[in-house]
């Protein structure tokens, strides 16, 4: 049936736009501190056998005629967890994470969030809190869990988070496998999985700059697009094809 | 719905944001007591890809695209700038996290690093805008001696020295510190006020906090690098040319679906 090739291109066609929305969802964060880029992956959808009872010998009977496929799909969204270049700013509240690790975060609902950005500042009650204003989760000498406070701008983070030279510390925390994250927006990320308390390599003064390669994001954007032109040929050949079958075919 | 050029205008705005900081940064790049800002990018919340725009497999049924970038006022760098020589006795830097404290003719004490005052005419010590400097006055200026030099001390004690040779204690300039420089609002022409409620400590009432040096016939120059100024117009450019670049390929799409007839 040319029918369903119209629904296949259209199909694809959909994918393509989903796919530069995410193209430009990344260039749009290129700049972004702590960003991580995200992939959409797209495959094939489930191959379906189909018969016919087709006319002639045999009429009676089904025939396999093999298996086809309705077109494409968006498999997944993979988010790319490489690490960013580290951007040296000077300020006691930028911290960025070199190796694996996330900071946690408290979000308005007390769970907690992850990020990878450290571009903190200092919130009217002396608490370290993100640019959206959640508070940014230590860990004090006897490992309970809850937030920084910071008194006179005196801010020192070693580089294994230990706060002023005493006990309290950065908590960060990392995670068995990475493909669970659901994105929250503002470069926060949350998880049902359970995390564990990691030690991270924190450099302070620095923020990691985004992950995003704006080659890699032009070449998919022309990528998308030409292909989204192939598509739509494809797709006016067999609009041609359906017109003489309607008009001419049906006219003698 | 096809949000491939909203989110590619958003980058623009955000990329032009910046941009006007960057600008803002490299004018004030020898105004004495400014201190730099910074302007940063910051992703916004996202959309999950809806089931009726596209085919979804099992396990992208969660996915999601942001809807772009802001650009945030992140912070203020009040780091220390370099103090250099000035020849006027009412020039002064602080070196330290202190601020100085200018009256404006309405009353409302506002904060600043420019040490940059002067003496007028009528005796009063004032800003170039002519805010009052906020100091305790032991001998009112009228009647300070003429002709001597006055002399301030890195605690802010001011004296001078009469005809007879005795120092004569005038009065101290008052040095103001908020618990956390993150806290201060920006007013403009390098002054900043605490925010309402909040703790603002002073030299007079609270002087075993820290407050810093204050350094005579000197003034602090800004704090802003340049260098990196330029590198992060670069940037800042190159992030613009890619975001129009993913405008006219969605616009380019759009074309090709009006075309398809």
């Amino acid at each position: 049936m040319i029918v369903r090739s119209l629904y296949n291109i259209s199909r694809q066609m959909n994918v393509l736009q989903e796919k530069q929305e995410n193209n430009a969802a990344n260039t749009a964060n290129v700049n972004t501190p702590g960003f991580k880029y995200q992939e959409l992956v797209q495959s094939a959808m489930q191959e379906l056998e189909i018969c016919n009872h087709a006319g002639g010998e045999g009429d009676n009977q089904k025939q396999q005629l093999g298996s086809i496929n309705f077109g494409t799909e968006i498999d997944e969204a993979c988010i790319n967890f490489s690490q960013g270049a580290l951007k040296q700013t000077g300020l006691c509240t930028d911290m960025a994470i070199s190796g694996s690790g996330f900071f946690a975060v408290e979000l308005e609902d007390g769970t907690m969030g992850f990020t990878r950005n450290g571009n903190f500042r200092i919130d009217d009650s002396n608490q370290l809190v993100t640019q959206e204003g959640y508070r940014v989760l230590g860990t004090d000498a006897q490992g309970n869990v809850r937030g920084i406070t910071v008194k006179n701008d005196s801010l020192t983070v070693d580089s294994k988070g230990y706060i002023n030279g005493t006990q309290e510390k950065v908590m960060t925390v990392d995670f068995a496998d990475y493909g669970a994250f659901e994105l929250k927006g503002g470069t926060l990320y949350v998880t049902g999985q359970s995390f564990q308390q990691a030690e991270a390599g924190i450099c302070q003064g620095c923020l990691e700059a985004s992950n995003v390669s704006m080659l890699d994001e032009m070449v998919r954007m022309m990528e998308v697009s030409r292909e989204f032109e192939s598509n739509q040929r494809a797709l006016k050949v067999v609009n041609e094809t359906l017109q003489k079958t309607v008009n001419e075919i049906g006219r003698n | 719905m096809f949000n491939g050029l909203r989110i590619g205008s958003s980058g623009m705005k955000t990329a032009q944001n910046v941009m006007d900081n960057v600008a803002d940064q490299i004018s004030n790049a020898s105004t004495s007591g400014y201190k730099e800002k910074q302007v940063d990018f910051s992703e916004l919340l996202v959309n999950q890809i809806s089931k009726s725009q596209v085919e979804l497999s099992e396990n992208a049924q969660a996915s999601a695209i942001n809807a772009g970038s802001r650009a945030v006022i992140s912070k203020t760098d009040f780091s220390q700038g370099v103090i250099t020589p000035s020849e006027s006795s009412f020039h002064m830097a602080l070196e330290g996290r202190g601020f100085f404290g200018v009256v404006s003719q309405q009353g409302e004490l506002m904060l600043t690093r420019n040490g940059a005052f002067h003496q007028n005419a009528d005796s009063s010590v004032t800003d170039d805008s002519g805010n009052r400097l906020s100091m305790d006055c032991y001998v009112p200026p009228a009647q300070w001696p003429q002709g001597s030099e006055v002399c301030i001390g890195a605690d802010g004690a001011v004296t001078a020295v009469d005809e007879q040779g005795n120092v004569l204690q005038l009065g101290k300039v008052i040095i103001y510190a908020p618990e956390n420089s993150d806290e201060l609002v920006s007013l403009g022409e390098g002054r900043y006020a605490q925010k309402q409620g909040l703790p603002l400590y002073n030299s007079a009432d609270n002087p075993e906090r820290g407050y810093g040096a204050l350094r005579q016939k000197a003034l602090e120059s800004s704090n802003v690098d340049t260098i990196k100024s330029m590198t992060d117009m670069i940037m800042t450019q190159r992030a613009y040319q890619v975001n129009a670049k993913s405008i006219t390929t969605a616009d380019d799409m759009l074309e090709v679906i009006n075309t398809i007839v």
